[in-house]
């Protein structure tokens, strides 16, 4: 009998919910379990709800001008016989701007027609003089939105972020988190949906889901490393791609390769989306593989850098359970 | 405080509290979520026997209420209308939990994930783990019904409300979901079933 035909037939309103006697038992024990504490509070959703309606509004700002801007390219390359003029572009990147004819994210302003005068168009924001946006080095070219004299946003390439001396600090938006530079050199990578920030000098935190800073370390060390340490298979590692190789070690069987790779993911990209549920993947397969030490480590890294997660009571929970003990640091390989 | 009142107030001024709460008031989402938030975490326990989910789930929830209240027109209570939104959290939850168990085949991942406490060792559990590995593996809709009607222990019509389908469809699904646990659980089907 069909879902359809069933629907057509009289039902009896008192029928049982169980047939079978012999499932009474897991039924029951699923209707006993006890409720839990409720860690999560109000002002938490509250936040969190308000920053995802940013971020969905954010993407629809980008998507309409992204939008304009292809339209207005249509009637450039419609209308020949106007030789366009250059767009001047408020928040080009020094590498892209020169070569790179087609709109990009990094204007904000939708580019104007050959019929549009220039009069009419919306004066240029500019960064504060105490911030400056470079290309790093011979990394891809960096793709950038300034938003405001204070608030860029990164979509793309490598960025060395410079503030000296700012009224305000200024926040970046990546696609992965947020942070706020206060003073210093930061160098900001993003590739897909991670980012990458590296703090040369100076002052620069991450901003949490719940609104609150984590200031993050300098990691001058890594600035320039000497080649000898930097073998070239690591250069252009993401959080993800050691995240998936985490994930490929795990699948064949091979929880120490995986060990491996979410130690270098937590040690390297330790403000990346997949470092945070890595970190937790980290000290399950630790306490697996009877490094009970590392794991509390690991379960104490993930409480001091995510204090306001959801999970929080979860992992204080699963350290209770690794019983007393200390923590001798992680070891990275 | 607004929480309770919420509970309590007339139909205009929860509806106020509403159209603020969409608005984006901070003191009026908190009263629509201290008001209804107790009943979603256990509903949500209910649904996926993970409590480590509980709190993210929570959240998802009223963050998907919050944008949609817009859409609450008021013909369902709102406890209805945040139960139809946790069961498509949930069912999206059971995908991606399908998805991962897929990825990690491995068992140490398994054990490590299970409970140790000597309370946990019960036999109870052991049938709560085996129900909830068994759930997992059913289409959506099953499951959906049967947790409704065996597990929150609704009656056929609270069912049919919560879900939304008629009756018979709720009397369907859960027959087909128990007939599905039954076969893999290993319990024998009882004659004339």
């Amino acid at each position: 009998m069909s879902e359809t035909d069933m629907q057509t037939f009289a039902v009896d309103p008192d029928e049982p919910a169980v047939h079978n006697a012999a499932l009474l038992p897991f039924v029951e024990a699923a209707r006993q379990q006890s409720a839990r504490r409720l860690y999560l509070d109000a002002a938490t959703v509250s936040k969190a709800w308000a920053q995802r309606r940013a971020s969905k509004r954010r993407v629809l700002a980008v998507a309409v001008a992204a939008g304009l801007g292809a339209l207005a390219l249509g009637g450039l390359y419609g209308n020949r016989a106007n030789e366009p003029s250059p767009t001047p572009s408020t928040t080009s990147s020094p590498a892209v701007a020169a070569t790179d004819p087609t709109p990009s994210v990094q204007s904000p302003a939708p580019v104007p027609t050959p019929e549009a005068t220039p009069e009419v168009a919306p004066p240029p924001v500019q960064l504060a003089d105490a911030i400056r946006l470079t290309a790093a080095g011979d990394g891809p070219a960096p793709q950038y939105r300034i938003d405001g004299p204070y608030e860029v946003t990164v979509h793309a390439g490598a960025t060395v972020v410079s503030v000296d001396d700012a009224a305000q600090p200024l926040v970046v938006h990546t696609p992965d988190a947020d942070f706020e530079i206060h003073t210093g050199v930061t160098h900001v990578v993003v590739a897909g949906d991670v980012a990458r920030v590296e703090v040369i000098e100076g002052t620069t935190f991450r901003i949490t889901r719940d609104g609150g800073r984590e200031q993050l370390g300098t990691v001058t060390a890594q600035v320039q490393p000497p080649k000898a340490k930097s073998p070239a298979t690591d250069e252009g590692v993401t959080a993800d791609m050691l995240a998936d190789r985490a994930e490929q070690r795990l699948t064949a069987g091979d929880r120490n390769g995986a060990i491996k790779h979410l130690r270098q993911l937590v040690r390297k990209f330790p403000s990346s989306g997949a470092a945070r549920t890595g970190l937790l993947d980290l000290a399950r397969l630790l306490k697996a593989d009877g490094h009970k030490a590392e794991a509390r480590c690991a379960y104490q890294e993930f409480l001091n850098r995510h204090p306001r997660s959801s999970v929080v009571g979860e992992v204080e929970r699963a350290l209770d359970k690794l019983g007393e003990g200390q923590c001798r640091g992680l070891k990275p390989r | 405080m607004m929480a309770a009142a919420l509970a309590h107030v007339g139909d205009m001024d929860a509806r106020s509290v509403l159209v603020a709460a969409r608005r984006g008031d901070a003191s009026a989402q908190a009263a629509v979520f201290d008001a209804h938030k107790h009943q979603v975490a256990a509903r949500i326990l209910k649904m996926t026997g993970d409590a480590a989910s509980v709190d993210d789930l929570v959240q998802e929830v009223f963050i998907a209420a919050f944008s949609a209240l817009g859409s609450f027109r008021g013909e369902a209570q709102l406890d209805t209308w945040l139960y139809r939104i946790t069961v498509n959290k949930v069912r999206n939850w059971w995908d991606a939990q399908r998805r991962r168990r897929r990825r990690e085949s491995d068992p140490v991942m398994t054990r490590a994930e299970a409970p140790v406490t000597p309370e946990e060792q019960t036999q109870t559990a052991e049938h709560r783990a085996r129900l909830y590995a068994a759930l997992a593996e059913l289409p959506g809709k099953y499951r959906e019904a049967f947790v409704a009607r065996a597990i929150e222990n609704m009656t056929l019509a609270e069912a049919s409300e919560a879900l939304g389908v008629p009756v018979s469809t709720v009397s369907f699904r859960t027959r087909k979901a128990e007939a599905l646990l039954c076969a893999a659980l290993g319990l024998e089907v009882e004659p004339g079933k």
